[in-house]
């Protein structure tokens, strides 16, 4: 098949474009569609938004942990000294491309940048359930204080002010323990 | 004998039940940034507390594709997990309901499985290894976080808990995505399990919980089994409704047949062989519930043919637990048809 422009050479170059009904369809030379992709009549270096499956991924966990992943971050600040875990030495920012995190103390080095990604995730940030057993006296001290606070919120709530009065006096002193 | 081919509850609907629990130890980092060498040692660790206890250890490393991809069928280890190339060893315990991934994802995916509609006895199986662990290692844990995981998504209880479930009545009456839609609304995951895709056979599916951060394990579990309660109730319903005459004919019809190719065939592909398992094992169930209504049933099939035998077979049928049963010498896809035929009619002779 020759070229449908000039007719003189074989046609290598198959244009077909579809945009809102507008069509436009072109068997071209190489020369030819060099010409016109120059002139802005086709334009030969679009990319289906589906064919770019890493920038797409990236885009995700920028979303995911509200970070700009590394193309996205512009030359001049990529040059400051980042902040990275101590244990792993991941940064933040490799963190949220890989989407995972390098090791448990991440997650206290960059508490305050994982946030609000996590409650994204879980719509929650505070644990419920299982302990360790090192964490036995904490957390079950923590569970308690939240039943104590629960109840005494619905005692006000009812009107149950002597009941009220004790749920405080016990919550005061269980805090005063620590 | 492994987790399956045993009797349980409710197994006309629920196959199995699961509960896995993902930790990590504190001081070591995780997935690909742990090295060979400190992944070595802390595999070490963990056998010097597990291995006392009875539990064996399997080295990964070691296992040829067949040995590991067997594992990966019997859904004891994730394909994830069989692939890995560094250091990783299984550990299972003497009960065979217990298998604890080491270096997976976590450095610790503790599971346990249990035949049936059990997930009370899984969870607790999983909490007293997971227990046996957290006294002599440091769990990475925070007060608020929870368990600390590799992904953000397992933290909190870091645990899964999920349920195999047979529907085929609900998949034949197109009610499935109706349920999976309100599933995902609450905070529950859907996704098939063999035959996915290939019309009649789509009737195994796993349901677990999403969410692990801010529910205590038992809610979790709770609310799963509550859900799961209510749609073993919904398919066995619609069983009933297939048990009348018209559809019953069609269906022990179409199980009759079933049977007999698995008894007669010489050759057999895993998907057929899942196709045929299908409809037979609805043929049972209708004829039980028949039974009960006290309509004439009678399938043709041996009534001495239990789930656990036909659950036992679904197992031993796939690719790499039949070539390991038949010597783990590798074979072409038609020696193993071949193999696979063979095997189910003997297994069905001694019914």
């Amino acid at each position: 098949m020759l070229c449908n422009r000039c007719g003189k050479n074989e046609a290598v170059v198959f244009y077909n474009e579809n945009i809102n009904g507008y069509k436009k369809s072109y068997s071209l030379c190489s020369d030819c569609a060099r010409e016109l992709e120059a002139a802005g009549e086709i334009n030969l270096n679009f990319t289906s938004p589906f064919e770019e499956g890493e920038s797409l991924l990236s885009g995700l966990f920028e979303s995911m942990f509200g970070i700009p992943s590394a193309p996205a971050l512009s030359g001049a600040k990529r040059t400051v000294k980042e902040k990275r875990c101590p244990l792993c030495g991941l940064t933040i920012r490799e963190i949220s491309e890989e989407g995972k995190v390098g090791c448990a103390e991440c997650y206290r080095s960059f508490a305050d940048e994982l946030r609000p990604s996590i409650t994204r995730i879980h719509g929650s940030v505070h644990h419920k359930g299982r302990f360790p057993l090192r964490f036995k006296n904490k957390c079950e001290k923590e569970n308690r204080l939240e039943d104590l606070r629960r109840r005494l919120k619905e005692a006000i709530k009812n009107e149950e002010f002597e009941r009220a009065a004790a749920l405080r006096d016990e919550i005061r002193n269980l805090t005063a323990e620590a | 004998m492994a987790w399956y081919g045993k009797k349980s509850v409710d197994n006309d609907v629920v196959l199995s039940s699961r509960v896995r629990l993902a930790r990590n130890v504190e001081g070591y980092p995780f997935g690909r940034h742990l090295t060979d060498d400190r992944a070595r040692e802390l595999i070490g660790k963990i056998g010097a507390i597990l291995t006392p206890s009875g539990y064996e250890a399997v080295d990964f490393t070691g296992l040829d594709m067949i040995g590991a991809t067997a594992y990966v069928e019997e859904h004891i280890v994730s394909p994830e997990f069989a692939g890995e190339k560094g250091p990783h060893t299984l550990f299972k315990n003497d009960k065979k309901n217990v298998y604890i991934m080491t270096c997976e994802e976590d450095h610790l995916r503790i599971q346990c499985i249990t035949p049936g509609f059990s997930l009370d006895e899984a969870y607790a199986g999983a909490i007293e290894a997971e227990s046996l662990l957290d006294s002599s290692l440091n769990l990475a844990f925070n007060e608020k976080l929870g368990y600390l995981t590799h992904c953000p998504t397992n933290l909190g209880t870091g645990m899964r808990a999920s349920v195999m479930m047979f529907l085929p009545a609900i998949t034949k009456f197109g009610k499935f995505s109706s349920i999976a839609r309100q599933l995902s609304k609450i905070g529950l995951t859907v996704r098939g399990s063999y035959g996915e895709g290939s019309g009649s056979t789509g009737c195994l599916y796993q349901i677990s919980n999403q969410v692990t951060l801010g529910v205590s394990e038992e809610e979790s579990i709770e609310k799963l089994k509550n859900i799961v309660a209510s749609i073993v109730d919904q398919e066995r319903k619609l069983r009933d409704a297939m048990t009348k005459d018209d559809v019953w004919n069609s269906v022990a019809d179409a199980s009759a047949r079933a049977y007999g190719t698995l008894t007669y065939a010489r050759m057999l592909s895993f998907s057929e062989f899942m196709k045929l398992w299908c409809d037979v094992r609805l043929g049972i169930a209708l004829d039980n519930a028949r039974k009960m209504n006290g309509q004439p049933g009678g399938t043709g099939i041996p009534s001495s043919l239990s789930y656990e035998t036909l659950d036992t077979l679904f197992i031993e049928s796939q690719p790499a637990v039949l070539t390991l049963l038949s010597g783990g010498t590798p074979m072409s896809p038609a020696e193993r048809d071949l193999r696979r035929a063979d095997a189910i009619k003997r297994r069905l002779a001694v019914v």
